[in-house]
């Protein structure tokens, strides 16, 4: 951390990261609309396209989405302490809350309203999703090459119901070999 | 010792998280289950069922949950950052080469390609979630009223929007 400028930045990004992890219902992807909106959209430190590229390639690699694009976004932002202090935050809910839970374990299992409310969000949360999903269409180029691999990947996915990790990997190959640079 | 072998086994684990949390089910059973044998079926499915449906990365609620009930505190705690450590280190790496190669042909293309598939891996994943906690017609509903509020208030917070989700469901779910 070289200034206070960067120091504050780390601390923000601290807090926003600790403040979505505790949103994070369902799954990492849950965080991916509250991100894009607070990061681009708001507080400006990155880029669309920035955070879709970070999106993207936090998606194909090992390890849990949260933690790869908190990674990956914290040293975008201000290098090793972002990222580190990134990670941080999205550990401490998960330890507070499952540690609390781990010691009322039985009663908590029988608590309908905590059902509810998580049931809730998560329906807030597909909202959300199919929103962003609707936006990165809206703003893809489309060509004849990503019109065809969008149709491909739908087929392996959705009707041969193939791992999402090689449905990557082809559709990588393919793109390098095959697609276009927009200049 | 227990310490040691718990921050090692979740390592592998995190690793091995390939796709989210879900994927890992199968892979923490085997490991945990079948053969270190460190916690029953009964109550991996228990944990699992909370996993999902409390705030966190799934995977890591799951390793948190198995670390606590071996050691206590310092067991989730080791094993919380087992879970993480590895994919940490692994996309530092990556995050520093991407900088660095962002002007190359081949990285730009296949950032388009990868681009286009990651749509389809949104829309998989909005489609697993109604497919597995959706019952009736009220959360449909709701993520309708959410996508519209989503799309209108570009300025507003989604967390807020999460908050109000979540209040409805507590009282008319």
């Amino acid at each position: 951390m070289k200034d206070k400028k960067s120091f504050k930045t780390v601390f923000k990004l601290f807090s926003i990261f600790l403040y979505v992890a505790i949103f994070t219902v369902g799954g990492g992807i849950a965080m991916v609309p509250v991100l894009e909106r607070v990061l681009v959209e708001r507080k400006k430190y990155l880029n669309e396209k920035e955070f879709t590229e970070i999106f993207s390639i936090a998606q194909i690699l090992p390890g849990s989405l949260m933690i790869n694009m908190a990674t990956f976004i914290g040293y975008k932002i201000t290098g090793f302490w972002g990222s580190f202090f990134s990670c941080l935050a999205i550990m401490i809910p998960p330890l507070a809350i499952i540690t609390l839970i781990s010691i009322f374990y039985a009663k908590f299992i029988q608590f309908t309203l905590i059902n509810k409310l998580m049931l809730g969000i998560l329906a807030g949360v597909v909202g959300e999703v199919a929103g962003i999903t609707l936006n990165m269409f809206k703003k893809t180029k489309f060509d004849f090459f990503k019109i065809a691999l969008l149709a491909f990947s739908f087929a392996l996915i959705f009707i041969f119901k193939m791992n999402p990790i090689y449905v990557v990997l082809i559709g990588a190959v393919l793109g390098v070999f095959l697609g276009r640079t927009e200049e | 010792m227990m310490l040691v072998k718990l921050f090692l086994e979740f390592c592998k684990i995190g690793v091995v998280a390939f796709g989210g949390g879900n994927a890992i089910f199968p892979i923490l059973h085997h490991e945990l289950v079948e053969k270190l044998q460190w916690i029953s079926t009964q109550d991996f499915l228990n944990f699992v069922s909370i996993a999902e449906t409390t705030p966190g990365p799934i995977g890591m609620n799951l390793s948190t949950f198995i670390g606590f009930k071996l050691a206590g505190f310092p067991g989730a705690l080791v094993a919380t950052i087992g879970y993480v450590f590895l994919p940490f280190l692994f996309m530092l790496v990556v995050a520093t080469v991407a900088v660095k190669i962002k002007d190359s042909k081949i990285y730009k293309r296949f950032l388009i390609a990868i681009m286009v598939v990651v749509l389809v891996l949104l829309t998989r994943a909005a489609y697993l979630m109604v497919a597995g906690g959706f019952h009736d017609f009220r959360p449909y509903l709701l993520s309708l009223v959410v996508f519209i509020a989503f799309m209108k208030f570009k300025k507003l917070n989604p967390i807020y929007l999460l908050i109000i989700s979540g209040l409805i469901g507590m009282f008319y779910f």
